[in-house]
């Protein structure tokens, strides 16, 4: 009877290690309890695993975005993106975003816009030359007499030059649930302009310092089908330098 | 018969518990392991190749870790891109390094955006800090080269392009330290190694990682780098810089390998 009950005690020892040893390599990766698939108790980041049925959960939550942003009713459309903007979580925010800027649901291009800005300190543009000024000046770039007449006769292109033909702005103020917000140019930060996001786009003006003067440029933007912010920078013309700037465009990867 | 059992019984379970037990001190399995230090972890499974275990024995716990690894494949390469997403997720969780290494690779290797999306911000909240090649304009290259045993047209290049010296102080290499940055956050703290300057930041979007920072050089506004990395496992980007003089290079290509497992192109200089 005693050896019959330790191998019993042994018995369930050994089933137990044996179970754990020999279970499929799914529950060692994911060996935590189904959770619920909110947007908290998915994003786990306290080190504990997922079970399998936690991470189907999130697939599950994660497929349902396209279609909660696809649904008929324009004003469903809105509200759940609002729910998933307010998640904080950010790989949910991320595919929102994405689907937003492929709509062309206005209201759901302006969400998007405003999260968008809002999670940003700065935003760096590239200055788009002309494409025939471009082609000048990459032909004679690495010469520098060249370049020296170069810049004589398009001084602009020097002053962009010397920004490596970037603007950078810099954005304060501004929430989610805000229209309106504060913007400068990161060579003149102390001059802050309002700045307001009239459904997908933003129009407003910084101060550029370039070598010996300042000067207002006016500036405007929006998110393109292509993951892309578009749009014109012009600077006014300075009488002191006879730079003077034409509209230019401005780009910079959304993603 | 039933008394022979009940003698055969323990001792047949007593080998298997043996065997078990060893299995459970030789495993590297995250179930058993993800509560102790990585350090820890790290020395037991060092340990577990070296233990006095037959080798048929752990060739069996390598085999369980074996078909562990290649489950990862296998989850980061489902069909359904949201369960891609929420498997790389949870891979992160494990904190099992070599587990998340795999994944990040081949999440980094897939063209799936919101999964590079992923990567990229557990990759960089990985790091503490990041030591990246600053690679010249071709031409630019070109000349520093030439120049490298005439001290005269050193001079006139460095003349025309004024930063060229700063760069060369510093090997060409650019060091980034990262802070404040975690895999469910986009925005973070960089600064140069170098102390003393003020602290930028950066921001993933994406898998696109933009940073404004301040750097030891000559400028007095803040360079604008970006990153991205390629399936070829290599962060590649560029570097501008503002001046308040004279234009200099338009913008540095930037690059390091991910992971440390790439071959990221030469350096762009001589000097190291």
């Amino acid at each position: 009877m005693v050896i019959r009950k330790r191998s019993h005690t042994r018995l369930l020892l050994i089933g137990s290690m044996l179970a754990i040893l020999f279970s499929p390599s799914d529950t060692q990766l994911f060996s935590s309890p189904p959770k619920r698939p909110s947007a908290s108790s998915t994003r786990a980041s306290s080190g504990k695993s997922l079970s399998p049925a936690a991470t189907q959960a999130r697939r599950d939550q994660l497929a349902k975005i396209p279609e909660l942003l696809a649904d008929p009713d324009p004003n469903a459309r809105t509200a759940s993106m609002e729910a998933i903007l307010s998640t904080n979580d950010t790989t949910m925010i991320q595919i929102a975003m994405r689907l937003a800027f492929q709509s062309d649901d206005v209201n759901l291009r302006s969400l998007a816009m405003r999260s968008y800005i809002a999670g940003l300190k700065g935003l760096t543009f590239d200055i788009l030359l002309p494409p025939q000024i471009q082609a000048q000046f990459d032909a004679i770039q690495y010469d520098p007499d060249l370049l020296a007449d170069f810049y004589k006769k398009h001084l602009y292109v020097r002053y962009l030059a010397s920004h490596s033909n970037q603007v950078h702005l810099l954005f304060s103020k501004y929430t989610f649930e805000s229209d309106a917000g504060s913007v400068s140019e990161v060579t003149v930060p102390g001059s802050v302009r309002a700045f307001t996001i009239t459904g997908d786009r933003i129009a407003t003006s910084v101060d550029m310092f370039f070598f010996g003067f300042t000067t207002s440029c006016s500036i405007e933007f929006r998110p393109d089908n292509d993951m892309l912010f578009a749009g014109t920078l012009k600077c006014n013309d300075t009488g002191n330098t006879h730079a003077i700037f034409p509209k230019l465009s401005i780009t910079s990867p959304i993603f | 018969m039933a008394s022979r059992h009940s003698v055969m019984l323990p001792i047949a379970y007593r080998c298997r518990l043996l065997l078990a037990i060893s299995w459970m001190i030789l495993s590297p399995l995250p179930a058993f392991s993800q509560h102790l230090p990585a350090d820890r972890r790290n020395a037991r499974s060092a340990a577990s190749t070296h233990s006095a275990a037959s080798p048929g024995k752990v060739n069996s716990a390598v085999n369980v870790r074996s078909d562990q690894l290649a489950k990862v494949t296998e989850l980061i390469s489902d069909a359904d891109p949201n369960a891609r997403l929420a498997n790389l997720e949870a891979v992160l969780d494990t904190h099992d390094r070599s587990m998340i290494q795999k994944a990040l690779r081949l999440a980094f290797q897939s063209d799936d955006a919101n999964l590079r999306s992923l990567a990229m911000r557990a990759y960089i909240a990985g790091l503490e800090d990041l030591t990246l090649d600053v690679v010249l304009p071709p031409q630019v290259k070109h000349q520093y080269d030439m120049a490298q045993n005439d001290p005269d047209a050193m001079e006139a290049l460095r003349r025309q392009y004024h930063d060229l010296g700063q760069f060369d102080k510093r090997w060409f290499k650019l060091h980034l330290v990262f802070a404040r940055h975690t895999r469910d956050s986009t925005t973070g703290i960089v600064s140069d190694w170098h102390k003393g300057l003020e602290p930028g930041y950066f921001r993933i979007s994406g898998d696109r990682l933009t940073a404004s920072l301040m750097l030891d050089l000559s400028y007095r506004w803040p360079c604008n780098l970006e990153l991205r990395p390629t399936t070829d496992l290599i962060l590649r980007g560029t570097l501008r810089c503002l001046t308040h003089g004279e234009p200099t290079f338009p913008r540095m290509e930037l690059s390091a390998p991910i992971l440390n497992v790439a071959g990221a192109p030469p350096p762009s200089t001589g000097r190291r």
